[in-house]
């Protein structure tokens, strides 16, 4: 049998699952959260898994696995699941990991609204109704109408089952009840799992046991797990996980798709004190680089002594020393002797703002002074030994090193041995410099110490979310080399700082890649795209242009009826029972009638008496009358959304049912069925709301010799991009660039062109096709960026010598479903262009696009090309 | 009163349009006790929300004494970035 996730990877693929996430988990969740693409893929699985039955299901109860990496929001798809199981029925929810530590912060996250991590939105609402989060310490306080957390360790709710005592959780709170059971860092519970040689006795009580214990009370339970770190080696762990792994998202994924910093080792072959000193200087240079580009960011550093706490002091105490004691000789030292790039970078950049070793020195005493350093106090909360002075010192100290990223925290240098573990999210940790030499490894084998300070950075290496630019995605790295040069990459990059020791080094590199934060430069080809010089000797090189259009921020300004925002205007239907009024879902008028014994009746929502739909907008949140004018501008009072035609004014409700009721529509029936209309056009509103818009102007005007210049691209060696197709495109005059690292359907592409290219030559010349390397970027309606892979030129002959720009993009079949807003996108230019050209420098141009190129159905894309042309 | 007020769904106006000389037959005490009862207890105050709704004709004045009591800033972003300002 496969693994459960590998299973729904092909499902996925294959488009059997729907990528979607209901708008009841969108709206509940915290506004600031946008889904990434990875989440919403774990949503929809899960959402799939309980809907769906197929051959490898488990049996009830469900007990499902989201193996995902440290940052890649796992809290928040815990959050956005309890709304989902919260709406299926499920009011109970226990929450239990290993650690206090994280229990204090996980309940901060979940409970407190005042908390800049919180993860719901201010007020959770399912069908109007207002729904609380309620934290309890058993099931009897909870209340029916909210979703009740009870947070507890794994410890205590292991002592809780076997001794009970007043107000704790006993087993009799897990009979007759479906509860979601909820595992994070699920891995410590696998204690008995992974110690089990044989048929080894489950009765001994162990956390595994107990968990197990209580999860078998009810077949409607769920338990849903959390862990980055799955053991996929342990044959038990595997046996045990098999159908349960419904997600997997290891850390390689996670820094692929660029949400992470980006590793970099830095060694040096300097003493200890320059190291530190030069730790500090690169440190204080990504704070001055954001400050710069208007980054309000505080970077901290992480000196990691090898076993002692006393070291770690030690070294706390030296360091002070250093940072009182600077002096200019010291940095002249470094700056002679230093052969890293990025500090003659950063010693370059004071001189440019006239920075002197002088000012930087009482700059860093300043910024590294005694109490912005922390020495971490390395014992365990759970100890029971712990006095009362230090416990509140512990979860003091707890405090200040998770929120490192606050404003009022002054905290800059971290002095620890190795406590900083699970649950330490952390996005401002920018350099980690190891105060010791010690290597462990055997055999070329990474040893445990090696292995942990792997993981250390692995953890480390969560991005710091910032964007100068409209259109860059806050949350994911930008400025990655080859393909960018730019300072802010800094800001991007988390440094380790170690000896110049070449076995170190390479073990160290062997435990990085084996975690996934880290690709070995010899991992990866450097591709050059290079303009072939035949064609920038060309007229048309130097003198045409190419045209882009602009993402701009949605003010929402011209917005003066629902149709301009896109709400199209639907009537609903609403049954009305010979008993009470009962609601149907049906949306649309066009239905056929199935039960033919019934009339119907159009009521326009300005002859229901307005006081009747007054009420039923006071009952939904989302028509507030300040959210009402934030997009409607327009809009002078409830009164005039109601009766103006061009909102609610034109509507009307459909009333089924026997003659007598529709005679006689009582102030209920009304009610009721505004209450359907209003939540039709509120989801209908809310499914055009965008925050962002593509301009229709394509105005953004660049030469083709200034746009599209040589390119270097860092390419996986295994990745098909990486397979030059020079050969074939070297000897074609209409080809622009000496090769083409796209992936095969790309490359196909160019094949199918050069077969057709010969027919295009009867009416056009100045024929070019020109790869985009993400050079030209293009907005649709909603702002989404699309940089489409082929730019085709060509010249008219006759008639008015119009030059079209078209917009290509080759797509495999299998993703053609997914990124079908691109092809809409793409013919949406092609015919708001297709009757107007473009003027200018005396020239005509005409934008224009073509559906996906796909290798399997070329004939349909050739037909599509020519009509595009005309 | 049927302009302005905010009155409770299950108020049928034509019933009470047609009753209108039995009400004026009752004492004034049992006429305000029935107005009172039609109303929307959930309304009877203009919600914060409202402030604009050009119905309530809030005056300038007003709506900038009640802006600095509750302390009314505009949403900030947790990491500001220049582009989010």
């Amino acid at each position: 049998m496969e693994f459960l996730y590998k299973e729904l990877d092909t499902a996925s693929k294959f488009g059997v699952i729907k990528k979607e996430i209901p708008d009841f988990i969108t709206n509940n969740l915290s506004p600031i959260f946008e889904a990434r693409p990875y989440q919403v893929e774990a949503f929809s699985r899960f959402i799939y898994y309980l809907n769906n039955d197929f051959d490898s299901k488990q049996n009830k109860p469900y007990q499902l696995m989201f193996n995902m990496a440290t940052g890649s929001g796992k809290t928040m798809i815990m959050a956005g699941l309890i709304l989902y199981l919260y709406e299926k029925g499920y009011r109970k929810f226990l929450f239990f990991v290993n650690s206090t530590n994280i229990i204090n912060k996980t309940i901060d996250n979940f409970t407190n609204t005042n908390s800049s991590k919180y993860l719901f939105n201010h007020t959770i609402t399912f069908d109007s109704k207002r729904v609380n989060i309620k934290q309890v310490d058993n099931f009897e306080d909870a209340n029916s109408n909210d979703i009740n957390i009870c947070f507890t360790t794994i410890q205590k709710l292991h002592s809780d089952i076997y001794s009970e005592k007043e107000n704790s959780l006993t087993i009799e709170d897990f009979k007759e009840q479906k509860i979601v059971f909820i595992s994070d860092e699920a891995h410590h519970i696998n204690t008995q799992t992974t110690k089990q040689t044989s048929n080894a006795s489950f009765d001994r009580p162990s956390w595994e046991n107990t968990v197990n214990r209580i999860f078998d009370q009810n077949l409607d339970n769920i338990l849903l797990e959390f862990t980055a770190t799955l053991d996929y080696e342990h044959k038990n762990i595997v046996e045990k996980y098999k159908p349960r792994v419904i997600f997997r998202y290891d850390l390689r994924q996670f820094k692929d798709e660029k949400y992470s910093k980006d590793v970099n080792l830095l060694r040096s072959d300097l003493s200890d004190n320059d190291r530190i000193l030069q730790a500090v200087i690169l440190n204080q240079y990504k704070q001055d680089i954001a400050l710069k580009n208007g980054i309000d960011l505080k970077p901290v550093i992480l000196f990691k002594a090898q076993k002692l706490i006393a070291e770690s002091l030690e070294n706390k105490a030296n360091f002070h020393r250093i940072i009182e004691n600077l002096s200019e000789e010291q940095f002249q030292n470094i700056k002679v002797h230093s052969t890293v790039a990025i500090i003659q970078k950063a010693f370059t950049f004071y001189s440019d703002n006239n920075i002197s070793f002088s000012q930087l020195i009482a700059k860093l005493q300043r910024n590294f002074g005694e109490t912005n350093c922390i020495s971490v106090n390395e014992e365990n909360l759970e100890k029971t030994s712990l006095n009362k002075g230090d416990r509140i010192q512990l979860i003091e100290q707890q405090y200040v090193l998770n929120s490192l990223e606050d404003k009022n925290n002054p905290i800059r240098a971290i002095f620890a041995v190795n406590k900083l573990n699970e649950g330490w999210d952390v996005l401002n940790l920018f350099d980690i410099v190891r105060l010791y030499t010690t290597r462990d490894a055997k055999e070329g084998k990474p040893g445990n110490t090696t292995m942990a300070e792997a993981q250390l950075i692995g953890r480390g290496a969560r991005y710091f979310p910032f964007k100068i630019n409209i259109d860059q995605d806050k949350f994911k790295r930008k400025y990655d080399k080859p393909n960018h040069d730019n300072e802010l990459k800094v800001i991007e990059d988390l440094h380790y700082h170690t000896i110049e020791d070449s076995k170190y080094i390479s073990e160290l590199k062997k435990a990085l890649i084996e975690t996934g934060i880290y690709d070995d430069d010899n991992e990866f080809v450097e591709c050059q795209l290079k303009i072939k010089e035949e064609f920038k000797s060309t007229d048309f090189f130097l003198k045409t242009v190419v045209f882009e259009n602009e993402k701009k921020v949605n003010k929402y300004d011209n917005v003066k009826s629902f149709a301009v925002l896109g709400v199209t205007k639907k009537n609903i239907e609403f049954k009305l029972h010979s008993g009470s009024g009962k609601v149907t879902e049906a949306f649309e008028t066009s239905e056929t009638k199935s039960e033919v014994s019934y009339d119907q009746k159009d009521v326009k929502v300005s002859e229901i008496p307005i006081h009747i739909v007054k009420n039923a907008i006071a009952k939904n949140e989302f028509y507030q009358f300040s959210t009402l004018k934030k997009y409607f501008k327009s809009v002078k009072s409830i009164t005039d959304f109601i009766t103006n035609a061009e909102y609610l004014g034109s509507l009307a409700i459909t009333f089924k049912g026997t003659k007598d009721r529709l005679t006689e529509i009582s102030n209920l029936d009304y009610l009721l069925a505004l209450n359907e209309l209003l939540k039709a056009i509120e989801s209908e509103i809310k499914g055009n709301l965008h925050d962002y818009f593509g301009t229709d102007d394509f105005k953004i005007i660049t030469l083709i010799k200034d746009k599209f210049t040589d390119v270097e691209l860092k390419i996986g060696k295994n990745d098909e991009r990486a397979k030059s197709q020079s050969e074939f495109v070297k000897d074609k005059v209409w080809y622009a660039y000496n090769d083409n690292f796209g992936t095969s359907e790309e490359k196909k592409f160019v094949e199918a062109f050069a077969r057709r290219v010969e027919k295009l030559h009867d009416n056009y010349e100045s024929i070019y096709l020109i790869r985009n390397e993400r050079q030209v970027k293009v907005f649709d309606k909603k702002g989404r960026r699309f940089e489409p892979d082929f730019l085709l030129f060509v010249k008219q002959k006759a008639k008015d010598n119009v030059t079209y720009q078209m917009f290509i993009e080759p797509k495999g079949a299998h993703l053609k479903e997914h990124d079908k807003w691109k092809e809409e996108f793409l013919l949406d230019i092609r015919e708001r262009f297709a009757e107007k050209t473009i003027d200018y420098n005396s020239d005509k141009y005409r934008l224009t696009g073509v559906p996906f190129y796909t290798n399997k159905t070329e004939n349909e894309f050739i037909t599509a090309f020519e009509e595009s042309l005309k | 009163m049927k302009v302005h007020s905010f009155l409770n769904y299950n108020v049928d106006i034509k019933k009470q349009d047609e009753a209108i000389d039995d009400f004026k037959q009752l004492s004034i005490e049992t006429q305000k006790q029935h107005l009172c009862e039609i109303l929307n207890k959930n309304q009877l105050y203009v919600n914060l929300s409202t402030i604009d709704d050009e119905d309530y004709q809030v005056s300038e004045e007003d709506k900038r004494l009640t802006r600095d009591f509750y302390e009314i800033k505009e949403e900030k972003e947790i990491v500001q970035t220049k582009a989010d300002l």
